[in-house]
């Protein structure tokens, strides 16, 4: 056997280092035994390498090609890794126990747990653990102050890990390291390593043990941030090849986009001319710097194009619907079935029309707690019905077990809630989400594995074991299987390093998006980091994080053969200017870049814009049943109909239902109005104090209305019991023995309609004559516009209640007052011959004659309009409008229509 | 480097002591800033990392950056220094300090910064929470509180313009936290005079000194009252204080013209009624009855601001005053610390001064060192008092910097407007208070002013309704005069004005509807920076209307306004139809039959889409749900510039990472709503359009044309019922508990007094602000009212707008020499101008959407194809969707792993079996299987004793577990093959089975076909033998490889590719459902 080579080839981003490395692979696999490897850092980079490979026709076993992680495997044994989510758990509980005071403020906060696993992880990679903090010399800086505490935290996670059987990524590659010296590599003789930007102290270790045991060929880009590695190798007795042969240049294209939305839309119309010159989508690429923003826009976009794309990114297992449901049933079990965890539960289990009825029916009824109460409404029963299947939860609440019991056990919740309904021929976006559910339940089972390994083995309650639970789940991340070949690629800065592609694009270049900027760690800064180095353990300070942005910008900004596309957006979303990423600046300063316009694109729809009609209902038979319907109305519908005929439409034809209020609107203006209504009526027939009528009315209405006990509930209390209070001293129209409260009415107008409605007071005056007055919940300031709303031709109330006086009562309409009472009591109204000194007696009986006059001919009108079909959004006030619960829906436009009439005349 | 003026170069050479540098308007002080900077490295040595610069917005910031680059361009060493130069905002600057030392500052590493809005929502939220608690805790604490402030019961009605308890408590929290004073240190109210001492005097006057004889029988009868009165109050004065004071200082109903003249008892009544010592001595009152509740209101505040921090630290998020905050404490109290800090920085920079807050200036005075500070502003300049920005710091500055002996830099030369507006602006702003006396000069070389440059216009009208009208319409129509005939100067050079080159100016958004009615009717377009209409605009209600329904149809609102919508296009007549059969949701299951057939097919076509999209409602991302009835209705296409602008600024708003479900996001969305701040968006093409903006918002901007209306508007004073001062400390409105009627305590008093004096100085300074954007043209324009507000008042008078007045447009000559236009108009303009417009839309490239491509994937595995072959849908769900068994409901534990490609189990084996087949496997590979159980032992010989594996030994070339993964041209094909050896000329395929049946399915068969299919790319011919072993038996089947065999097994590959693409899955109900998996459970079939 020949002696191992150990070759390190050098060289800038595509330069052709991983083109040399397949060549020597080829080479190796020709030779036909199955004894080369390649190493690469990724799982997708490696998938990739595969498939190339196959369609290469070279004779490997996908084998060959293997991530770091997965090649160490038979020498690492049963070292198993930990999980980030979990590490973070493990400095979490050592911070618990030593609880040094210095940490105290930051002993709760989840940053801190991940920054001490972070730099536990840093630490280890760099070859060194906890007590590295403790080096003397280090003492000397202004930040050493917490090193103590932190070393002592840190080396409390080092022993809960190593007592745990659970290792680091840097130990169990040391451990691997340390069986290859002993055991060998097996039949492997030729080891190749790519993608790697640089290598950390140990994974330089395990490279040299596998240079002693077999040839190694390794690439390292040419950038400062793998000096430290390549000088290594070189001792290491490594021989280096220089790639300085630089492939074809692409063309190079720069776009400024208006804003993201555009930039995106950009890259997608390119995307498609190629398509359309023959490109195949596998050939192009997309590459941004972190998910950000742009991955929901490309996501989108991409779809809505019909434009396949496979995205290279985790998601946030806890941001998938079918864990959030596993929550919110866990949530809402430990919560004693509180009404508001309810109603989150049950606004993430699929859809239905049931339980759509049932969440209505559930916020009309919140705020509340426990299911009892719920039974009795027949709107809740089947959603009661899945609630009850989860019945076990809630028996579970009591118990106490060791974390693996309440693992098994929680394993098994996602049987308890409904499962989807899979069928075939479903769209594609149905089969991605079947999918991740299926990913994500299959990652909350791990989680649940995990969580069970974090949290000990003494037996403790659901809630605690779950909090752990929800921290891994937090911090777990969900790669969802997408195995599709004529796709886009879109992936971070990072994935692309060993991507070449035919058309890249690499987007959102602004300053400070990419490259990024970083800054200092907090907890060991700069300072620290550089004179850690006087021991020999090299962390990477702030500045040279950036050096690595820098240069995960000029990868990405080489990956592409044909066609590069560099663009950002001129403008952020709020519509401030952007500046471009200084790295793109001077890559245009260098030149050979062509900027080219971004032009405005449209995306053609199915079908032109809808013409929508006119609103009017011209078919005869349904204005006759619309006629039908409003013939008898009360005074308050006409005028509704005169404020606008849309509403009127929406509220008194239709009868639409809209949200339940929120609880503490459901005290609302009316409701408030019927309260003081009921009050005063009340008060007119019992000698009991207003008081009194007042608290028992509003504690009836709270009860019946659901409305909770609060400051706001106790402020329009006090608000409405002023008003009673204003309204008893009020001696301006004292009521009589002769009043009476609440009649009702119903007469027919000769030629229709047939009126209805209630009278809110009628003082009887000697020789039959009444005075009609209706309280109103409003400020006095209101009246006014009531009172001008008679003379406007929008108010028919005071005609109609005098008409209903003498056809209902049989009594001589002598006048009708108006009271306002909020606050301040103010009355306004007309009457004749009558002893008040409130209200419009100048005007007469003419007047009084006037008013039920206009009534009937207003009342007659607005019938007639109705029947005919009249139902265009027209607002008598506009300024009402900001209270209509139409305005959404009614289409009135604040058009240029009435100025440019104004104009006109 | 550009050229400099003296006085610019003077201050940016300036040393040996901090710089302050008065710049006004358009006297290029970003520049000397710029040059500042450049100056200090390139003479002085500095590296740009160690000089800090601060502006006030990141806009600034990034200009400073982008300019600096510029300059350094050709130097790249230094340019990569600039580019990481600390050049930022407070906020930016205090986020990064913080970030680096958040285990000092006890905050949460990972912190995030809340936006103001999210900010003030959880604000919000958490009062309301603090008083509910409150109120539970002591609800009697609640009542008296609200009964004795002059609080609004509720805003929750949008009924009442004032502030209710919790948002008073917020507003007067903020205020308190930005002038930099916690809570435990409000400052007790201000002692000194008491009410007694204060009327003693008046009282004495009224009771002791004897009234002057000869005093009239009337005047008798009064005088007489009147000490009747003061010895009510006298003896008030002892007694503590209760309702009755109240009622006895309030019934003040002397009647001072009845009183003798110059009588001592009518001028001490005149003292206390008209010179207001009895309201003041009311205001005493008040504040020592109401001196309890002034401790609840102060623990109130206490809670309010415990319980903020608690939330905030709870999801780890700071708000921009926590910033302030957090990184003062940090350098306040930690020395070293702070010395480090500073000794970081040689030179501190600092853009806008007027601009700086309180907590902003502690800062500064933390970082800074004597002598290293350059500072620019102007106080002419200080408009954003409402942020709590206090011009008053930067005075300070410059007085302590002169009075110690220091240089004050002033650039006064305006390189921006033309002579004739700058004088405009000097007459206009002589003597007024709040503008600090510079005129602005035009640079030397200026030619004397010929130009109306200015013009007046002053609307009458009927009424202020009417006036205001024709000012609108006034003013469009002169836009559309000035568009492509006025000559402006750009950056370009001289041109005909555009559009974009016009900006309209206004004090308040309340104005804004009538000026886009009116430049709608006159055509011209206009692009609206602030404001918050955004959710009013009505693509984005329609996009509400439909999220809603997809989150619950039961809102029927929503439902039918989303039908009536262009998005569905039903017509009313249908909707009524729908409502009359029942719930009008019942129209999305099963859709009736309507009349009308074309809205018989819209309606068909909505609900089907409903359908797909309602069971992904929360797995896509709203917008994704938005755009498929985007694109089905054609919805964009019948929409304006403007509000496909607002569409996809509602698209990228729900693309933010925000809570699901989507019900909780709409609520979310509906909050942001209710605050009204969100503007709308910019449209994509805005050359063709006039600039429509607040005066705050122009601040830093300049254009050719620019346009200040409604002059005669005025604001609305506030009527918070709490106020903070630093100075006075928290100041409470109360009700008089006599009559209910308001009466503030002496801190409130003095505080809003203070606040109306500074409100007037920043309403100047605003007006300031607009009227030196102009470069060549300004238009001031106000309607005719009855109560003006000041600034229009003094246009009248600088301008002369008093009778006569002229309705055309004259020429006058204003007595510094410089000429303008008035033009008082009565009624509305001529229509000449109206609507005759056309401009030609920008191009727009119309992209087609592709119908669905190829949904294969680029791996098969061998086994995959096996089960799809048994059953589509079995690989449907387990392969391609990727179920596991023992997923919700499935009936059985399963037996197929999920990895596929590499040692993949047979597919009807049960789990036992399943670990029990990969020992023997192993053991078969020669690999060592530690402690296996002599079972797998046994199986394992049988192989090995075989024919078949005595062939084995013997071969030529052997593989065992071989994993592949071959090119089959439309696919990649993965699996491993238990074992091929070449021997006798033979090249031999064998696959073991554990399975206690023997025979062989037919999906073993495909299995070993494909098996053969790979062998042939691995090996370089196809086998000869295929033998499937059955170790339980020691059978071996041998399995048919005939050229038909295998074109089947390569069909059964495409078939699955192609269902791949059709996703069409279907079941394949036999004998084998009731061992799988899924049978009764994700799979639907009944046997
Ligand atoms: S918002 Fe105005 S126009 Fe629309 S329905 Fe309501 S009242 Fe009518």
């Amino acid at each position: 056997m020949p002696a191992p080579t150990k070759l390190l080839l050098t060289g800038p981003p595509a330069s052709g280092k991983t083109t040399l490395l397949l060549e020597a692979l080829r080479r190796a696999a020709d030779a036909g035994d199955g004894t080369a490897c390649l190493v690469v850092p990724t799982a997708t980079m490696a998938q990739h390498l595969r498939h190339w490979m196959a369609r290469e026709g070279l004779p490997l076993s996908p084998r060959a090609v293997q991530t770091l992680y997965a090649f160490i495997q038979p020498w690492a044994g049963k070292a198993a890794q930990i999980p980030t989510a979990s590490l973070s758990l493990v400095c979490q509980e050592a911070l618990e126990r030593i609880r040094p005071p210095v940490f105290e403020p930051l002993r709760e906060l989840p940053g801190f747990h991940d920054a001490l696993a972070s730099l536990l992880d840093e630490l280890a990679s760099a070859g060194c653990g906890a007590a590295a903090l403790l080096e003397p010399h280090l003492r000397a800086y202004r930040e050493a102050e917490f090193l103590p505490a932190l070393a002592e935290v840190l080396a409390g996670a080092e022993e809960d890990l190593a007592s745990a059987g659970l290792h680091l990524r840097a130990s169990r590659l040391r451990i691997a390291a340390s069986a290859i010296e002993e055991k060998g590599l097996g039949g492997l003789r030729q080891v190749f390593l790519d993608g790697f930007f640089t290598l950390t102290s140990v994974e330089l270790d395990l490279v040299a043990t596998l240079a002693r045991h077999a040839s190694v060929t390794i690439t390292l880009p040419e950038w400062p941030g793998a000096e430290t590695a390549r000088r290594f190798l070189l001792e290491a007795g490594f021989t280096e090849s220089k790639t300085a042969e630089s492939r074809r240049q692409p063309r190079r294209v720069v776009v400024a986009a208006g804003n993201l939305e555009q930039e995106v839309n950009e890259m997608a119309r390119r995307i498609l001319e190629e398509r359309a010159a023959g490109r195949r989508f596998h050939e192009m690429g997309i590459v941004v710097r972190g998910e950000g923003r742009y991955l929901p826009a490309l996501r989108a976009t991409l779809e809505r194009l019909g434009i396949p794309a496979r995205f290279y990114f985790a998601e946030p297992l806890s941001a998938i619907p079918v864990i959030g449901r596993v929550e919110a049933a866990v949530a809402a079990a430990l919560r004693n079935w509180d009404h508001e965890a309810l109603v989150d539960l049950l606004r993430l289990l699929p859809p239905s029309p049931d339980l759509d009825a049932a969440e209505f029916e559930l916020l009309k009824r919140l705020p509340g707690q426990g299911l009892e109460a719920l039974r009795e409404a027949p709107a809740l029963r089947t959603f009661l019905e899945s609630v009850d299947r989860l019945s076990p939860l809630a028996a579970w609440r009591s118990e106490r077990l060791v974390p693996g019991e309440w693992a098994k056990r929680l394993a098994e919740l996602p049987r308890l809630l409904p499962a989807p309904v899979i069928e075939d021929g479903a769209p594609a976006a149905q089969v991605e989400a079947w999918r991740t559910e299926a990913a994500a339940l299959r990652a909350f089972r791990a989680a649940l594995e995990e969580a069970a390994v974090a949290a000990g083995i003494e037996p403790l309650p659901l809630a605690e074991f779950w909090d752990t639970v929800r921290l891994v789940v937090t911090g777990s991340e969900l790669r969802v299987r997408d195995q599709r070949r004529d796709v886009v690629h879109v992936m971070d800065a990072n994935e692309a390093r060993q991507w070449e592609l035919p058309v890249v694009f690499v987007g959102g270049l602004t300053e400070g998006n990419f490259p990024r900027r970083h800054s200092q760690n907090s907890l060991f800064s700069d300072r620290l980091r550089l004179a850690l180095r006087e021991s020999g353990y090299h962390l990477r300070t702030s500045a040279e994080a950036e050096v690595v942005e820098r240069f995960l910008f000029d990868l990405a900004v080489s990956r592409a053969t044909d066609l590069l596309v560099l663009s950002y957006p001129q403008f952020d979303n709020a519509g401030n200017e952007t500046l471009p990423s200084f790295a793109l600046q001077e890559m245009l300063d260098a030149g050979g870049l062509e900027m080219e316009e971004c032009p405005a694109v449209r995306i053609r729809p199915d079908r032109p814009g809808l013409i929508t009609r006119p609103p009017a209902i011209r078919d005869r038979t349904l204005r006759a049943s619309v006629a039908e319907r409003h013939a008898v109305i009360t005074p308050s519908a006409v005028e509704a109909f005169l404020q606008c005929p849309y509403s009127f439409h929406a509220r008194h034809t239709l009868g639409l239902n809209g949200r339940p209020p929120h609880p503490k609107e459901r005290l609302d203006h009316s409701a408030r109005g019927q309260i003081v209504h009921d009050v005063l009526a009340k008060s007119l027939l019992t000698a009991e104090d207003v008081e009194t009528i007042f608290e028992r009315h509003f504690s009836n209405a709270c009860r019946s209305l659901n409305v909770p006990p609060g400051f706001r509930r106790e402020a329009l209390r006090l608000e409405m019991l002023a008003s009673l209070r204003a309204f008893r001293r009020d001696e301006s129209v004292p009521p009589g023995g002769d009043s009476r409260a609440e009649r009702s009415f119903l007469f027919a107008l000769p030629g229709g309609p047939t009126l209805r409605g209630r009278i809110d007071r009628i003082d009887r005056y000697p020789g039959h004559r009444a005075l009609i007055i209706d309280f109103k919940y409003t400020r006095p300031v209101n009246l006014r516009r009531y009172i001008s709303g008679h003379e406007d031709g929008v108010r028919v109330q005071a005609g109609v209640y005098l008409l209903a006086a003498r056809e209902c009562f049989q009594l001589e309409p002598a006048g009708v007052l108006f009271c306002a009472i909020r606050r301040e009591v103010r009355w306004d109204g007309w009457h004749a011959g009558l002893p008040l000194r409130v209200g419009r007696g100048e005007e007469g009986g003419a007047r009084l004659a006037e008013l039920m006059q206009e009534a009937v001919d207003l009342i007659q009108r607005t019938v007639n309009e109705i029947a005919a079909g009249r139902i265009e959004p027209a607002p008598a006030d506009p300024d009402m409008c900001g209270f209509c619960e139409f305005i959404d829906i009614c289409r009135i436009e604040t058009a240029a229509a009435p100025m440019t009439a104004g104009a006109a005349s | 480097m550009t050229v400099l003026s003296a006085a610019q170069e003077r201050a940016v050479r300036r040393l040996g002591q901090d710089v302050c540098l008065v710049a006004g308007p358009g006297s290029g002080k970003t520049r000397v800033l710029v040059h500042r900077f450049q100056w200090l490295v390139e003479d002085r040595g500095i590296p740009p990392s160690r000089i800090l610069t601060i502006t006030f917005t990141e806009k600034a910031a990034a200009e400073i950056k982008r300019r600096l680059v510029e300059e350094y361009r050709q130097r790249p060493e230094l340019r990569r220094q600039v580019e990481a130069a600390p050049v930022s905002t407070v906020h930016a600057f205090c986020a990064r300090l913080l970030r680096e030392n958040a285990v000092q500052a006890g905050i949460d590493p990972a912190f995030k910064v809340l936006d103001e809005a999210d900010a003030e929502r959880l604000l919000h939220e958490t009062s309301e929470t603090v008083l509910d608690q409150l109120h539970r805790d002591a609800p009697e604490k609640v009542v008296s509180l609200l009964e004795a402030l002059a609080v609004a019961p509720s805003n929750a009605f949008g009924e009442s313009r004032h502030p209710d308890l919790a948002e008073s408590l917020v507003d007067a929290y903020t205020a308190m936290r930005i002038a930099g004073c916690g809570v435990e240190g409000i400052p007790a109210p201000p002692a000194g005079k008491d009410w007694q001492s204060l009327l003693n005097p008046y009282l004495a006057s009224i009771l002791d000194k004897p009234d002057p004889e000869k005093l009239t029988p009337n005047q008798t009868e009064t005088h007489a009252q009147l000490r009747e009165w003061a010895g009510r109050v006298r003896e008030l004065l002892a007694q503590p204080v209760g309702v009755s004071h109240f009622e006895v200082l309030g019934d003040d109903r002397v009647n001072i013209a009845r009183l003798k003249a110059d009588s001592a008892a009518r001028n001490a009544w005149t003292a206390l009624k008209r010179d207001g010592v009895l309201q003041e001595a009311i205001s005493l009152l008040a504040s020592l009855y109401y001196a309890p509740l002034r401790g609840e209101l102060t623990a109130a505040l206490q809670s309010l601001d415990t319980a903020y921090r608690q939330q905030k630290r709870a999801v780890s998020s700071l708000d921009f005053s926590d910033l302030e905050e957090a990184a003062i404490s940090l350098l306040r109290e930690r020395e070293a610390f702070r010395d480090h800090v500073r000794s970081s920085f040689e030179f501190i920079l600092m853009d806008e001064v007027q601009d700086t807050n309180p907590l902003q200036w502690m800062l500064l005075d933390l970082l800074r060192r004597p002598g290293r500070f350059f500072a620019v502003g102007d106080p002419n300049q200080s408009i954003f008092g409402f942020r709590h920005a206090q011009p008053a710091i930067f005075r300070g500055y410059r007085d302590t910097l002169s009075q110690s002996g220091g240089e004050i830099d002033s650039l006064h030369t305006n390189y921006r407007s033309r002579p004739s507006l700058l004088n405009a602006v000097n007459a206009v702003f002589t003597e007024t208070e709040g503008i600090e006396p510079h005129d602005l000069m035009p640079p030397e070389d200026s030619p004397a002013c010929t130009d109306t440059a200015i013009e007046i216009l002053y609307a009458q009208g009927e009424d202020l309704g009417s006036a205001s009208r024709n000012e609108a319409c006034w003013l469009a129509r002169r836009i559309r005069e000035l568009e492509g005939a006025e000559i402006v100067r750009t950056r370009d050079g001289l041109r005909p004005a555009k559009l974009a080159d016009m900006a309209i100016l206004v004090r308040s958004t309340s104005v804004l509807p009538l000026l886009q009615e009116a430049l709608a009717a006159f055509s011209v377009p206009f692009l609206l920076t602030g404001g918050g209409t955004f959710f009013d605009s009505r693509p984005v209600r329609d996009a509400m209307l439909w999220l809603s329904t997809l989150a619950n149809p039961s809102d029927e609102v929503s439902l039918a306004g989303v039908l009536r919508s262009p998005l569905v296009g039903l017509s009313d007549e249908s909707i009524l139809r729908l409502r009359s059969g029942g719930p009008l949701q019942a129209a999305l299951g099963s859709p009736p039959t309507l009349e009308d057939t074309t809205d018989c097919e819209r309606l068909a076509a909505f609900s089907a889409l409903y359908q797909r999209l309602r069971p992904l409602r929360d797995a896509l991302s709203p917008d994704r749900l938005l755009l498929p009835l985007l694109d089905a209705s054609g919805y964009e296409e019948i929409l304006q510039t403007q509000d496909r602008a607002n569409l996809a600024k509602l698209l990228a708003m729900l693309r933010e990472e925000r809570p699901n479900p989507l019900a909780e996001r709409l609520e979310d969305l509906s909050s942001r709503r209710a605050a009204g701040r969100e503007a709308e968006a910019p449209p994509p093409d805005s050359s063709q359009a006039v600039r429509l903006l607040t005066m705050h918002k122009a601040k830093g901007l300049e254009f050719p044309i620019v346009f200040v209306p409604c002059l005669q508007k005025g604001t609305r004073n506030t009527t918070d019922p709490l106020r903070f001062s630093p100075r006075f400390g928290l100041g409470a409105r109360w009700r008089n508990p006599h009559n209910g009627e308001p009466v503030s305590d002496p801190a409130y008093g003095e505080a809003a007094r203070a606040a109306t004096k500074e409100q007037a100085g920043e309403e100047a300074r605003l007006f300031y602000v607009a009227m030196t954007r102009a470069i060549d043209r300004l238009v001031l324009s106000y309607a005719q009212s009855a109560r003006p507000a000041e600034r229009a008042k003094r246009v009248s008078a600088v301008f002369s707008v008093s009778d006569p007045l002229p309705a055309q447009p004259v020429t006058m000559v204003h007595r510094l020499g410089f000429r303008y236009v008035l033009h008082a108009p009565e009624s509305l303009p001529p229509l000449d101008l109206l609507r005759s417009v056309h401009r030609q839309p920008s191009p727009e490239t119309m992209m087609e959407r592709l119908p669905m491509r190829s949904r294969r994937d680029a791996t098969v595995t061998v086994t995959s194809v096996a089960l799809f072959s048994a059953c589509p849908r079995r690989y449907y769900l387990d392969r391609y969707l990727g179920w596991e068994a023992g997923s919700p409901t499935s009936a059985a534990p399963g037996n197929l792993t999920d990895e596929p490609g590499e040692g993949e189990p047979p597919l009807s084996m049960e789990v036992d079996a399943v670990e029990l087949g990969t020992l023997v496997h192993r053991l078969l590979a020669g690999e060592p299987a530690d402690e296996a159980p002599p079972e797998a032992m046994k199986l394992a010989s049988v192989f090995q004793s075989s024919p078949l594996g005595q062939r084995a030994e013997r071969a030529s070339r052997i593989r065992r577990e071989d994993a592949f993964l071959v090119d089959l041209g439309e696919v990649l094909l993965s699996g491993q093959i238990d074992l091929w050896f070449e021997e006798g000329g033979e090249l031999v395929l064998v696959d073991y089975k554990t399975d206690r049946g023997v025979g062989g399915s037919a999906a073993y068969s495909l299995q070993m076909r494909l098996y053969a299919l790979a062998l042939e790319r691995l090996a370089g011919r196809l086998p000869t033998l295929a033998v499937l072993f059955y170790l339980r038996s020691g059978q071996a089947i041998r399995v048919d490889l005939s050229t038909g065999d295998l074109h089947e097994a390569r069909a059964a590959v495409t078939q699955l590719l192609e269902a791949q693409d059709k996703v069409a899955f279907p079941l394949n109900p036999s004998a084998q459902c009731t061992r799988c998996p899924f049978y009764q459970g994700l799979c639907p079939v009944s046997l």
